[in-house]
């Protein structure tokens, strides 16, 4: 990357003074707020260009989300409707099919750009309803947990034995039942993975919550009458975000793995294909024929985007944690 | 009948399940390794022991006949108990088994079987009509499991008794053939009268007492079960010593156990395997047409058995047009060749073509072929209008319909966006849903449904297949959730009931001229649309074993998994080997003699591939020769 971003060109230099407008607009508190939150972005982003995997992990995030919204530009839909497809089924790889035909004849290529649509989408909504799980019971039992009153410990010890549970329940089965009972379809997935895989994430959560109650401002805040929601909203959530977005990152390759592994399995919405679908079609009934190139293309889907979702969090935790850096 | 139509539906139930445990990715190494140890004990070198092991994808359940359910649980019940009769393994007419000959009175209503004399259980004990009144008489209790259970065979049956020690005479309500194919397990009166009602589905039986052609030496619940041959089985002693079904969760693992010999025979195959397996040396592929088909099936108007509308099914399906429209619109030999590579045939009515008796062909001209234009037609004619974004539409109604696309099936899968793009093509917008087995059968027995694919294993007796479209069939019960019947079309037509009550007094080519109609009346009505008949894929070690009696007996006939018939059993023996007691082994005269041949003769595999199939073409040829003349004294003998 060498285009600098642009928030460097404009802040211009090092330092706080550097975050001030130019002289002759007059100084709000909005003003300065914003000036420092722009400072602070330009300096994140100085610090995570510098991690060279964590840019191979952004770009290839970059083009594998373009490829996902611009799936109707780069393929026609017509191509996954198996009446449409003229091609030799389970041919390899040609000039007209670039990664060849699955058993029905249709494009890999085709099937490989739509099926990133599901994937993508199911990785991020899971990830959000996970997130939203982790970071509520975490802050929540973080605080509560800093409070002496014996009802915060007990709410602190609950939500924590709660966490312990799906921590320590095997993801895969609990996954599969719920999956099962609950009827094969993408919203059922997104729920299943989004319900089964927030407990780590409010473990992290809680334990940075804990750290930043103890510090100097909050018992300001208490002192001057901030509620427990006001002192969790305003000022536990704000220092819990750079870490929760870092373990986002990084939870959206879990969720994606997961979401391949439970259709791969069978257990996923057959009517709306993803790449773990892919994986288990061309498992049944290409791999037995010798076409590999079918059941390679989303495999190597799958790694590249967990890697780069994995390289990309990573990242982001070196520049958001600095104990971390130099790793 | 329930046990075979039940089959395929629950064999899909079933592989899914397997999935469910979450076995899904540590068992198939786990059946591909057990395969091997099961097969140590005897190899093929000796003809006097020899063990041939058996792949499926499905597992014996339990081994108390009244709580089977599985198609393998049926397999294994016919080879360690006896029916009275067989289904004839040349034209599934009832043949003789421990009855060996049976008349009924003029009025129909009396019938005398003799059975066979020096039978024995595997106890010693010897068998007399006594045990065969026995069970009868337990499977006529009103209310019972056992009824549930056998209801299509012993259905009309009034009394059973034995009249002397190898004379049974039972009385039927009214007069039905199905007298002549009593496919009920004799079982042992000394064992199963300790066995009370109340206990009858938690007693396990797993030391079973029988008189077939095997015994059981070990089981597993839904994994493997090893069968012995039974020396003093009154048909002479099988050609294989033990026989072991083994279940295997992952297809692509069973063809690997039968390339490496684990297994020596392959059922189920996919379309895709099979095909794979096709050529390889020692391994014969069989393409067997079977009783099974799939179809895309219709919410007619669902209602109880009084009436009364349920559901929420989409009003456009009550439309005969709507329905032939998409019958015209469904390229279904496409999909025979794409998602069963050949391996199945376009379908027509609902008995399929190998019980040629029964089979009823639609002329030519009012077949449902593929004609996307003559189904816009037939739509605009009704009155359904093109409306914007290609949707059809009538009264400011869309034509959209919802398609529940079953998960556990493959092909269902598979076939779901055909279908879809097909009926789009025309103005017909579909919504699929993926959908479990079980939540189907709910929301069929509900009515909340559009349509659905799924299929039927249609049995020698067509009885139960026509019994599906009677009114008497449809869900019974209040709301919300009534009990659902067999009837998943909902069709009713009083008409239809009369001629399906008219041929269960019929015999012969006057019940079958009946049955014919009936599947016309079905066929121009078009409550289902019969997308294809099924093939059962087959393979196996023709290198290591020969002797099968197929059903029908040509190379193509189906090897095991026979329709509720178990004729290869008693015949299968290792290749190189001598028939043993072929005169007195029942059945065994009908083996291949084709495959034989060319196996015994031990050439290189292109070389006996030609002379086999010579062999076969000539075989069969002459084998239509004597059928014809075999089937026509048949129909005269019923």
């Amino acid at each position: 990357m060498s285009a600098p971003a642009a928030g460097t060109s404009t802040a211009g230099g090092n330092g706080p003074a550097a975050a001030l407008p130019p002289t002759g607009t007059p100084l709000t508190p909005r003003r300065l707020a914003r000036a420092r939150r722009k400072a602070a972005l330009a300096r994140f982003w100085r610090e995570f260009r510098r991690d060279r995997r964590g840019m191979v992990g952004l770009i290839v995030l970059g083009l594998m989300i373009a490829v996902a919204l611009l799936a109707p530009v780069l393929a026609n839909s017509r191509g996954l409707n198996p009446i449409y497809a003229i091609a030799t089924p389970n041919s390899g790889p040609s000039l007209h099919d670039l990664l060849g035909t699955d058993n029905d004849g249709r494009s890999v290529l085709t099937l490989l750009i739509w099926g990133a649509r599901n994937s993508l989408l199911v990785g991020f909504t899971a990830t959000l309803i996970s997130m939203l799980i982790g970071a509520l019971v975490g802050v929540v039992a973080g605080h509560s947990g800093s409070i002496r009153a014996r009802a915060g410990r007990l709410t602190d010890n609950l939500m924590m034995r709660a966490t312990d549970w799906f921590l320590v329940v095997p993801f895969l089965p609990l996954a599969m039942v719920l999956a099962r009972t609950i009827g094969p379809s993408l919203g059922v997935i997104i729920l299943v993975i989004g319900l089964t895989s927030w407990a780590g994430t409010a473990r992290i959560v809680r334990a940075q919550a804990l750290a930043v109650e103890t510090r100097p401002y909050l018992e300001r805040a208490k002192a001057l009458g901030a509620g427990h929601w006001h002192q969790m909203y305003r000022h536990v959530l704000p220092n819990v975000m750079p870490l929760l977005l870092a373990n986002t990152i990084l939870t959206v390759a879990g969720t994606i793995l997961a979401e391949t592994t439970l259709s791969f399995l069978g257990l996923g919405d057959p009517v709306r294909p993803t790449w773990g679908e892919m994986l288990g079609a061309a498992y049944s009934n290409g791999v037995g024929t010798g076409n590999i190139v079918w059941l390679l293309a989303p495999g190597i889907a799958v790694i590249a985007v967990v890697m780069a979702f994995t390289l990309v969090g990573h990242a982001l935790e070196a520049v958001l944690d600095p104990k971390l850096r130099g790793r | 009948m329930l046990r075979s139509n039940s089959r395929p539906r629950l064999r899909l139930a079933a592989a899914g399940l397997v999935l469910c445990g979450g076995l899904a990715a540590a068992t198939p190494a786990l059946a591909a390794n057990a395969a091997p140890a099961a097969r140590l004990a005897p190899a093929s070198s000796s003809a006097n022991t020899s063990t041939f092991v058996v792949g499926d994808t499905d597992a014996v359940d339990t081994l108390n006949p009244f709580n089977g359910f599985t198609g393998q649980d049926y397999e294994v019940y016919g080879l360690i108990y006896d029916n009275l009769m067989d289904y004839g393994q040349l034209d599934y007419t009832g043949t003789p088994r421990l009855a060996t000959s049976w008349s009924h009175s003029k009025d129909g209503l009396t019938w005398t079987y003799h059975i066979r004399h020096g039978v024995k259980w595997s106890d010693g004990v010897p068998l007399t009509a006594a045990d065969v009144a026995y069970t009868f008489q337990r499977n006529i209790k009103p209310n019972s499991i056992e009824l549930a259970d056998n209801e299509a065979y012993v259905g009309e049956i009034t009394s059973a008794v034995a009249t002397g020690k190898y004379t049974v005479v039972m009385k039927v309500r009214h007069y039905t053939p199905v007298m002549n194919r009593l496919i009920v397990p004799i079982l042992p009166k000394h064992i199963w009268e300790h066995v009370s009602d109340k206990h009858l589905s938690s007693f396990a039986n797993d030391n079973p007492v029988g008189s077939g052609p095997f015994t059981v030496s070990s089981f597993s619940s839904n994994q493997s079960i090893t069968l012995k041959a039974n020396p003093h089985y009154w048909g002479g002693k099988p050609g294989i010593s033990t026989l072991v079904f083994q279940r295997f969760d992952n297809q692509t693992a069973m063809k690997e156990a039968l390339l490496n010999g684990s297994i020596d025979f392959a059922e189920g195959l996919t379309p895709a395997l099979w095909q794979s397996l096709k050529g390889q040396q020692g391994v014969t592929t069989i393409n067997a047409p079977s009783g099974n088909f799939d179809e895309l099936a219709f919410n007619n108007g669902a209602a109880t058995v009084s009436g009364t509308p349920i559901g929420n099914g989409n009003p456009a399906l009550t439309d005969v047009n709507v329905r032939h429209a998409i019958s015209y619109a469904i390229n279904t030999p496409e999909i025979v060749k794409k998602v069963w590579l050949g391996t199945a045939t376009p379908g027509t009515s609902v008995i399929p073509p190998i019980y040629t008796q029964f089979h009823y062909t639609p002329p030519a001209s009012a077949t449902y072929h593929y004609d996307p234009a003559k189904a816009e037609a037939i739509l605009t004619a009704d009155g359904w209008k093109m409306g914007p974004n290609g949707i059809r539409q009538k009264n400011g109604k869309k034509l959209t319909l919802r398609f529940a696309v079953r998960n556990q099936s493959p092909e269902a899968v598979q076939e779901a966006p055909y279908i879809e793009g097909w009926l789009k093509a025309v103005g017909i917008g579909v919504t699929p849903t993926s959908m479990s087995d079980s939540q189907l059968t709910a929301d069929i027995g509900n009515g909340q449904y559009d349509m659905f694919i799924w299929g039927w294993g249609v049995e020698p007796n067509p009885d139960f297949q026509m019994s599906v479209f009677t009114c008497g069939q449809r869900s019974t019960g209040t709301s919300p959730s009534y009990t659902p019947g067999w009837s998943d079309s909902f069709y009713c037509n009083p008409a239809y009931d009369k001629l399906y009550h008219q041929q269960q007094g019929l015999d012969g080519a006057a019940r079958a001229a009946v049955i014919k109609k009936m599947e016309q009346m079905l066929y121009t009505d078009d409550p289902y649309s019969v997308l294809y008949y099924w093939n059962d894929t087959q393979a196996y070690r023709s290198d290591l074993f020969t002797g099968f009696a197929p059903q029908p007996d040509k190379s193509n006939g189906l090897y095991l998994y026979q329709e509720v018939s178990w004729w290869s059993y008693r015949c299968i023996r290792p290749a190189g080997s001598s028939p043993s007691l072929t005169d007195h082994n029942i059945g065994c005269q009908h083996e291949l003699g084709a495959v034989t041949k060319a196996a015994a003769a031990g050439v290189n595999g292109g070389l006996i591939g030609g002379i086999a199939a010579a062999v076969v073409v000539l075989a069969a040829g002459a084998w239509l020769l004597a059928r014809r003349r075999r089937t026509a004294t048949a129909d005269e003998r019923e």
